[in-house]
């Protein structure tokens, strides 16, 4: 486990040249960033979640973020979340908002000021990319959109996502998650197989950012081939709809939608998530690990004999021998009959010990874990475990790493999610280089809030 | 035939520039003309990884077992049924490459595969440590005879950490994760069994983040020569797409509580229309202002002095008025009316509606490929489109072993009939 505090309560050795300003971003100096993007400077319109998660893999990744906001268009995941609802602690506190955006700089700038758009773009002169959620035409209005910042930085590599593209008679219609989902056709193929189709979250919006991130950096390494910048239009809607290719096949070959399976699968059985006594073995928790005290585990056999190893180290092996059973095709017609006898079992067990003896017979098991049970599960621990981080105005956490390792270019968390505007004074006077004089017009034109 | 293996040539790639001679408005190449990618993978998320360089223009050699891709033993099938080439899983995760089949029980045939990789800017596989190490194939040593190439790694637990041989599906998987755990949360049911989201949708996480990183790495390469190996676990890809909630789960100590997601409450939720269900989520005042006039300001939402009551005040009385509304109109009126509003909004469409919306199909995100034995079918894009560069143009998933013979000929070391047959090659 690594540990990321924030600059705030100390200064990297090295940066002697402006004591009096030391953004949390100075422990660790972008050019020590290791990521194979290192050394590329991408303005971050982004907000919510979709876009700042798709920038921030790109910062994991060693490109230096700068995102941009304002107090007067407050990135609302720094106040509520479609799930918890309004947050009740300050700005600079949201969990959701640390999550999304690590490894980032903030400035602060109202961009309908002019000084703020000049801002904008004399980084752009600078920077390699730049990335944006609004609704197509948004940034244009501001004088701000691709044509503006090609202008003055023609191999700009610049990526808009929304919610169903920047073309087409539904351009401007808005989203969050839920909706790319809806739209996508996944919330009608998500759920149990007689229940309503269920509604999507978090992880959608997620999934938009991956695509958004992987167009990025498909436009850099396109850029360094053949000197060309350009405009990328991603929708995060199709950023769903590429993740299940195959239910569009469905249509045109089989002539109908798919079904909603739940945990079931067409042809295997048992495939299924199973009540247990418990999450883990009493003795197994200690006093830092508040897992959950329920528990559930999943369960598939492909093969008579993942079938005939489950029923011989389960307590029931009576089951191998019962005729329902005895072929694939069997259980899976029986699978109502024979859910209930595993769950017998199960009911009694504990998840994660139970699912470590199946496993150890070759049969796929897993318990079904969630928040601190993930981070104890012994899978999680054996990659390395969570990364600590201490956002400026929070307590210690403990975040997920990224989910790539590189061997010979790693890519890293090094710092929290910045406060608001924290780094506006370092952006402007050390990236940009402008004097005390301009930036404080700035500030007196409100160009800062 | 789908795939022209008369116009393909290992021998003449290079991976330098291929800037064109064209002007600044003509799209230049596609995005990953020239690379080259073999694939050592079968499923869901190496095939994905590996789909997503074969459609933007990368040459993508598969190599199958005589058997083939477990892929083309999933149900369903097209006609004919069943079927090695018709399962559509099988079609939908391998677009755009070729497939040479190769006996890696034999020495020939893995000669074969290493030389293949030898040429190759990106090797993309899901085999974990024991069974690349059965083929020679061990990462680190690998890199340290091509230190230029990608080695790209897509296993269920990662080529590090001791779940690396662990016996998974993608059930599994999926609640190893805590993927599943968090589709049930979004719920707003914090009971209940967790459940998988529907398609494939968890292992194609894993592909899309090995595509992410895997690309990033070629920037490096092309850079400075340096390959270097990526390992994901497709349980962390899963994991990420949740990290937002099981962190607060894990550091806040415990879940936060949850609003209700039925339509009505704070912020919209799922609504039943008299033809199916749609999405409204109003986290914004403004767009919970939307939503009110496009149900046309019933009296109920406005104070005595005719301004909007917070929508928190509001009780469960709200929430059925909003169900009433919905229920008396179709997906397609609530969904217009609510976006006119500015009122984010979405029907839960069936695929087969999205194909036929006509955004998708303005946008062309979905293009007709042919198939020799199954029929023709729709296929989706990327979710991006990049102004100036070409799109490369798709194939169908290939037969087994159809470009066997091509690879034969034109490859460096050419082999005779008998070699052919020592390696397992067919086709």
């Amino acid at each position: 486990m690594t540990t990321t505090t924030n600059g705030a309560n100390g200064q990297h050795p090295q940066d002697g040249l402006l004591p009096h300003h030391v953004g949390h971003h100075s422990l660790i100096k972008p050019t020590k960033r290791a990521g194979p993007l290192s050394g590329k400077r991408i303005i971050d319109f982004t907000w919510a979640w979709a876009g700042p998660y798709g920038a921030m893999q790109v910062a994991l990744l060693g490109a230096e973020l700068i995102k941009v906001e304002s107090a007067t268009r407050i990135d609302h995941s720094r106040q509520r979340s479609l799930a918890m609802g309004s947050f009740k602690g300050g700005v600079n506190q949201a969990p959701m908002f640390n999550e999304v955006n690590l490894n980032k700089y903030s400035i602060q700038l109202n961009l309908k000021m002019a000084g703020a758009k000049q801002v904008i773009l004399d980084l752009a002169r600078t920077a390699d990319g730049a990335i944006d959620n609004f609704r197509p035409g948004i940034l244009e209005k501001l004088g701000l959109g691709y044509e503006d910042l090609c202008q003055v930085n023609p191999e700009i590599v610049m990526v808009s996502a929304s919610a169903l593209g920047a073309t087409g008679p539904e351009r401007n219609y808005t989203g969050y998650a839920p909706t790319f989902a809806a739209l996508s056709g996944l919330s009608y193929l998500s759920g149990e197989p007689q229940e309503p189709p269920v509604m999507m979250g978090g992880s959608i919006d997620l999934r938009a950012g991956t695509a958004a991130a992987l167009a990025m950096v498909a436009g850099f390494h396109y850029r360094e081939r053949t000197g060309r910048g350009q405009f990328i239009d991603a929708s995060s809607s199709e950023a769903i709809g590429m993740h299940i290719p195959e239910e569009f096949l469905h249509v045109d070959l089989l002539g109908k939608d798919g079904d909603r399976l739940g945990n079931g699968h067409r042809a295997y059985a048992p495939h299924d998530v199973f009540r247990c006594a418990s999450m883990r073995a009493p003795d197994a928790y200690t006093d830092e690990h508040k897992g959950a005290k329920s528990g559930w585990i999943a369960i598939a056999c492909r093969s008579d004999q993942e079938w005939n190893a489950l029923c011989e180290c389960s307590g029931l092996d009576h089951l191998r021998d019962d005729p329902r059973f005895r072929t694939g095709l069997k259980r899976w017609k029986h699978r109502e009959e024979l859910n209930p006898m595993i769950e017998a079992w199960t009911s009694e067990q504990s998840a994660v010990e139970t699912a470590e003896t199946l496993r150890a017979a070759g049969v796929p098991a897993a318990a079904s874990v969630w928040g601190s049970d993930i981070h104890h599960s012994e899978n999680f621990q054996g990659r390395g475990g969570a990364v600590s981080v201490r956002p400026p105005e929070s307590h210690l956490r403990q975040v997920l790493p990224p989910p790539w390792k590189l061997s010979e270019t790693p890519a890293e968390i090094v710092s929290p999610a910045p406060r608001l505007g924290e780094d506006t004074e370092y952006i402007l006077s050390r990236m940009l280089g402008y004097g005390a004089d301009k930036i404080d017009a700035l500030a007196r034109e409100g160009a800062l809030e | 035939m789908s795939t022209p293996d008369c116009v393909l040539d290992c021998r003449g790639m290079t991976t330098e520039s291929t800037a064109p001679s064209t002007t600044a408005d003509e799209p230049g190449p596609p995005l990953l003309d020239g690379v080259r990618v073999v694939e050592l993978a079968e499923e869901i998320a190496g095939p994905f990884a590996a789909k997503l360089f074969a459609d933007a223009g990368a040459e993508t050699i598969k190599i199958e077992s005589p058997q083939g891709d477990a892929a083309r033993k999933m149900a369903p099938f097209a006609e004919p049924s069943p079927h090695r080439e018709t399962s559509t899983t099988w079609l939908a995760y391998n677009t755009s490459k070729r497939s040479l089949v190769l006996d890696l029980e034999s020495a020939a045939g893995r000669r074969v595969l290493h030389e293949l990789i030898a040429e190759a800017d990106v090797f993309v596989t899901d085999r974990t440590p024991q069974q690349l190490a059965d083929l020679d194939l061990v990462p680190d040593d690998l890199h340290a005879r091509h230190p230029q190439l990608i080695i790209a790694a897509v296993t269920p637990f990662g080529l590090v950490g001791n779940a690396a041989e662990w016996p998974s599906t993608a059930l599994t998987r999926a609640h190893a994760s805590g993927s599943a755990a968090g589709v049930r949360r979004n719920l707003g049911a914090n009971t209940g069994a967790p459940l998988m989201a529907g398609a494939n949708v968890h292992e194609a996480d894993g592909g899309t983040a090995l595509a992410l990183a895997a690309w990033a790495a070629l920037i490096v390469r092309d850079r400075d020569g340096h390959g270097q190996i990526v390992d994901v676990a497709s349980t962390d890809a899963m994991m990420n797409m949740d990290r937002v909630d099981i962190s607060i789960a894990h550091n806040d100590g415990g879940p936060p509580a949850r609003p209700p997601t039925k339509g009505g409450s704070a912020f919209g939720g799922r609504l039943e229309c008299s033809d199916g269900h749609l999405i409204a989520v109003t986290p914004q005042s403004h767009q919970w202002a939307g939503l009110i006039k496009s149900m046309g300001d019933p009296d109920w939402a406005f104070d005595d002095e005719g301004k909007l009551i917070d929508r928190l005040e509001l009780g469960e009385e709200a929430g059925e008025a909003i169900e009433e509304w919905a229920k008396a109109h179709t997906r397609d009126e609530v969904f217009r009316a609510l976006q006119e509003n500015s009122a984010p909004a979405g029907p839960v469409l069936r695929p087969s509606e999205v194909m036929n919306s006509e955004q998708m199909q303005v946008r062309g995100f979905f293009d007709r490929l042919d198939h020799p034995v199954a029929d023709s079918s729709r296929y989706p894009q990327f979710a991006a489109r990049w102004n100036r560069a070409a799109r490369a143009p798709r194939s169908s998933a290939p037969l087994l072993g159809s470009s066997s013979a091509a690879i034969a000929r034109t490859h460096l070391t050419p082999w005779t009939p008998a070699q052919a047959r020592r390696a397992g090659v067919i086709g």
